[in-house]
């Protein structure tokens, strides 16, 4: 056994030896050879016709000693292997000598010889020299390969095909019934970008291919080429049962800003897998306007995957900056605020006037002089302007020094109104009627739903009818508001799970709309004219940036609704329904409290409402009654008497008219 | 007139055959040496005006071989680098330690000769 063991590794040894001498030994030899035929190449390339007679004969020399030499295989197999190492380092002019002298010396026969092999790597080897050369007769002959089984010859007669002419990437996309990796797209891909002089084929033809990975190349050929010719098929490619295509067709859209394709998107969704879904989100944060973000809010309530809901939080900061901000994990600044001196108390006076909207309030030196003086007595009961004691003395305006603002003060609930809030009721009630006007303009903007029952207090006890009429609108605009934000968070309402905004035919005249006038007249168009259909693309307006948009937005939805109960009077259920809830006014609520007009002028208007009641079980009478009338009517002195007075049509415009003409 | 020197530092010998052709046909006295030992040598005998040299080098790479010139000769002659691998980073460590040009393959040998001179130039300046 030792005996055989030691042959064995003494075979091994001298096999070894034998190998590596003999691979050195050709290396030298091609080493030898390359130096002997550096010249002769060299002179072969920079051969100049008008050269002297003495190079010609050089020339002509090596021509007939080269030819002897090139019947020897060895010497051919040699200087294609030079031929083909030097084209890899030398460009422009000189390369093409090289191709030039590599079929002067027919070496591409030798080339051709090898495409006939049953071994794959020769013939491989054979279609990647003919490539390299670029022979272009070779082309018939290697198109050949493209449907090829064997997979390394397949994609080498790909990359052939599609380097030797330009209609070879035509041929490549007609043809193929095999797939194409991604790698091979990619070196697909570069070859043709290296191509000199070439003009894409409008690649949107093999989007129809029954070829998922022709249709999936095409669609990255048409993105690298910018052809936005094919922008109906991509969107049509949306659709796809291949995910792949499906998320490059997206990708596409998002490239050529197919804007048109969002409502598609959006259809898709759902039914997409999270990698598409990240890419569709992707897309909407680029071309999305305001009115997506209700579906992308939708994504992020209901989306299970983090990283989709995470997506959708991005794209709605992207279309309306700064919407979602961060709230978790957030120190508590009220607890780190530090609590205001005396020394500058007038400071904080400021800001906290600044913060809670006051700021349009101008108090002047005068109007401070003019608070009377049983005001100024009165330390902490002092309802708006600053005397020069308030400003050493803290405590005024609210007790913004106890720490409370004005807002928290004034916004409890009817139900429980407190002490303080009795209090800031009776501080409005002492107040001049320019302060009140002031209160109330500035009421307007920082009101929010918990203001409600202290609206209603006012409305109830404030004699001047202006003051009145403001009121009631600030408390309308706020019934709107709280029922807006009732159809979005709330119930599953019609217009977020059956109605998307695109429903509304209005939707595109704002995409499209070139100013924001033109927006302004639309949103009182659409509270005009426009239904149910239009109440997700308010919601969405709801949201925007823009007061003004907001506040018509508003309005005309709170028309919308209104004609709607009307054509279906809602019964509402006092026990059962939120106080936050939107419910009108009824004749109900008015007089089960104490009513500001007599009670003749309110039977008047019951008789002309009486088409618009409505009984409930127990049999009261629940009666729809708009306050604009009552207040009108009342300051007015106007009794309508006939039931088919079209009260319903008179345009409240007038009023406000009237009411600045009496101020 | 005396012919500019110019060290040729190939280890590829056809490539270098055909540099050689070319600029000797524009008028320079080459010496091609085919890795970092010969260089060496050769720069330890005679500086030439110029040094043309690949970056992948056996013994001695095309930056060492930068190294070398500036720290060790203390010398500001000319160097153009040429290299298949257009690596950023070594490009730039090449620039930084005082390389005058940069020339990535495929070479285009009048683009060469144009840079050749060029570099020749700016030092004569």
């Amino acid at each position: 056994m030792t005996v055989l063991f030691t042959a064995l590794g003494g075979i091994y040894f001298l096999l070894v030896f034998f190998f590596r001498n003999s691979i050195s030994f050709n290396r030298n030899r091609l080493s030898r050879k390359r130096k002997e035929l550096a010249p002769i190449i060299n002179n072969f390339l920079f051969h100049n016709e008008n050269a002297t007679v003495e190079e010609q004969k050089d020339y002509i020399g090596l021509k007939i000693s080269i030819r002897d030499s090139l019947k020897k295989p060895v010497f051919r197999k040699i200087l294609s292997e030079i031929l083909l190492d030097l084209q890899k380092d030398v460009g422009g002019e000189t390369k093409k000598r090289l191709h030039h002298l590599y079929l002067e010396l027919d070496l591409h026969v030798d080339a051709y010889k090898k495409l006939k092999s049953w071994r794959w790597q020769i013939v491989s080897q054979g279609i990647l020299e003919l490539t390299q050369m670029q022979v272009d007769d070779s082309y018939g002959f290697i198109k050949k390969f493209i449907n090829d089984k064997r997979g390394i010859i397949r994609k080498q007669a790909e990359l052939a095909i599609v380097s030797l002419r330009t209609e070879g990437i035509d041929y490549f996309l007609d043809t193929t019934r095999y797939a194409i990796s991604e790698w091979q797209q990619l070196k697909l891909m570069e070859v043709l970008r290296h191509r000199e002089h070439f003009r894409p084929p409008y690649f949107k033809s093999w989007l129809i291919s029954r070829n998922h990975d022709v249709v999936l190349f095409a669609l990255r050929l048409i993105k690298y080429y910018n052809q936005s010719d094919a922008a109906v098929a991509i969107i049509e490619l949306v659709k796809h049962k291949d995910e792949r295509i499906r998320a490059e067709a997206i990708t596409c859209i998002k490239e050529f800003c197919l804007i048109n394709a969002l409502h598609l998107l959006k259809s898709i969704f759902w039914k997409s897998n999270i990698a598409t879904k990240i890419e569709i989100l992707d897309t909407i944060s680029a071309l999305g306007t305001e009115f997506d973000v209700n579906f992308l809010q939708k994504v992020k309530h209901k989306e299970a995957s983090f990283l989709v809901r995470n997506k959708a939080i991005a794209a709605i900061n992207a279309i309306l900056p700064n919407t979602i901000l961060p709230v978790h994990n957030l120190l508590d600044t009220t607890k780190l605020q530090e609590k205001p001196t005396a020394k500058d108390d007038h400071i904080d006076i400021a800001r906290e006037i600044y913060d809670i909207g006051l700021k349009s309030i101008e108090v002047t030196f005068d109007e401070i002089k003019e608070i009377p003086e049983d005001h100024q007595k009165n330390d902490t009961n002092l309802p708006i302007g600053l005397t020069e004691a308030k400003l050493e003395k803290p405590s005024i305006l609210f007790e913004i020094d106890n720490g409370t603002d004005f807002k928290n003060q004034s916004t409890k609930g009817a139900k429980d109104l407190g002490a303080k809030d009795m209090d800031f009721q009776n501080i409005y009630f002492e107040m001049g009627l320019t302060e009140k006007a002031k209160f109330i303009e500035t009421f307007a903007h920082i009101s929010s739903e918990e203001d409600i029952p202290t609206l209603e207090h006012i409305i109830e006890h404030e004699e001047d009818a202006e003051l009145k009429f403001q009121v009631f609108k600030i408390l309308k605009e706020l019934r709107s508001e709280t029922l807006a934000e009732n159809h979005t968070d709330k119930e599953t309402s019609i217009s977020e799970t059956q109605i998307d905004p695109e429903h509304s035919i209005f939707h595109a005249l704002m995409m499209y709309a070139s100013d924001i006038d033109a927006k302004h007249i639309l949103i009182k168009e659409m509270g005009e004219v426009g239904d149910e259909k239009e109440i997700p693309l308010l919601d969405g307006l709801l949201l925007n940036n823009n007061k003004t948009i907001q506040k018509l937005a508003a309005k005309s939805k709170n028309q919308i609704l209104q004609r709607a109960s009307q054509a279906k009077p809602m019964v509402i259920d006092d026990e059962n329904t939120d106080r936050t809830d939107f419910r009108p006014i009824t004749i109900d609520t008015v007089t089960q409290q104490k009513p500001a007009l007599d009670e003749k002028q309110f039977t008047s208007q019951v008789s002309l409402e009486q088409t618009h009641s409505d009984h409930t079980e127990d049999g009261t009478t629940t009666v729809l009654l708009p306050l604009e009338l009552c207040f009108l009517y009342g300051e007015l002195g106007v009794r309508s008497q006939k039931q088919e007075h079209p009260f319903l049509e008179i345009d409240f415009e007038l009023a406000d008219e009237f009411y600045k003409n009496q101020s | 007139m005396n012919k500019r020197k110019i060290l040729l530092a190939e280890d590829d010998e056809m490539l270098g055959s055909l540099l050689t052709y070319w600029l000797e046909k524009e008028g320079y006295d080459v010496a091609l040496k085919s890795n970092g030992q010969e260089v060496k040598k050769y720069l330890e005998i005679e500086m030439p005006d110029t040094i043309i040299s690949d970056i992948m080098m056996p013994y001695l790479s095309g930056i060492e071989l930068v190294d070398f010139v500036r720290n060790d000769l203390k010398s500001n002659l000319p160097i153009l680098l040429i290299s298949a691998a257009s690596n950023d980073e070594n490009i730039l460590n090449a620039f930084e330690l005082g390389a005058n040009d940069f020339l990535s393959k495929p070479i285009s040998p009048p683009e060469l000769l144009v840079r050749v001179a060029r570099v020749m130039n700016q030092m004569t300046v």
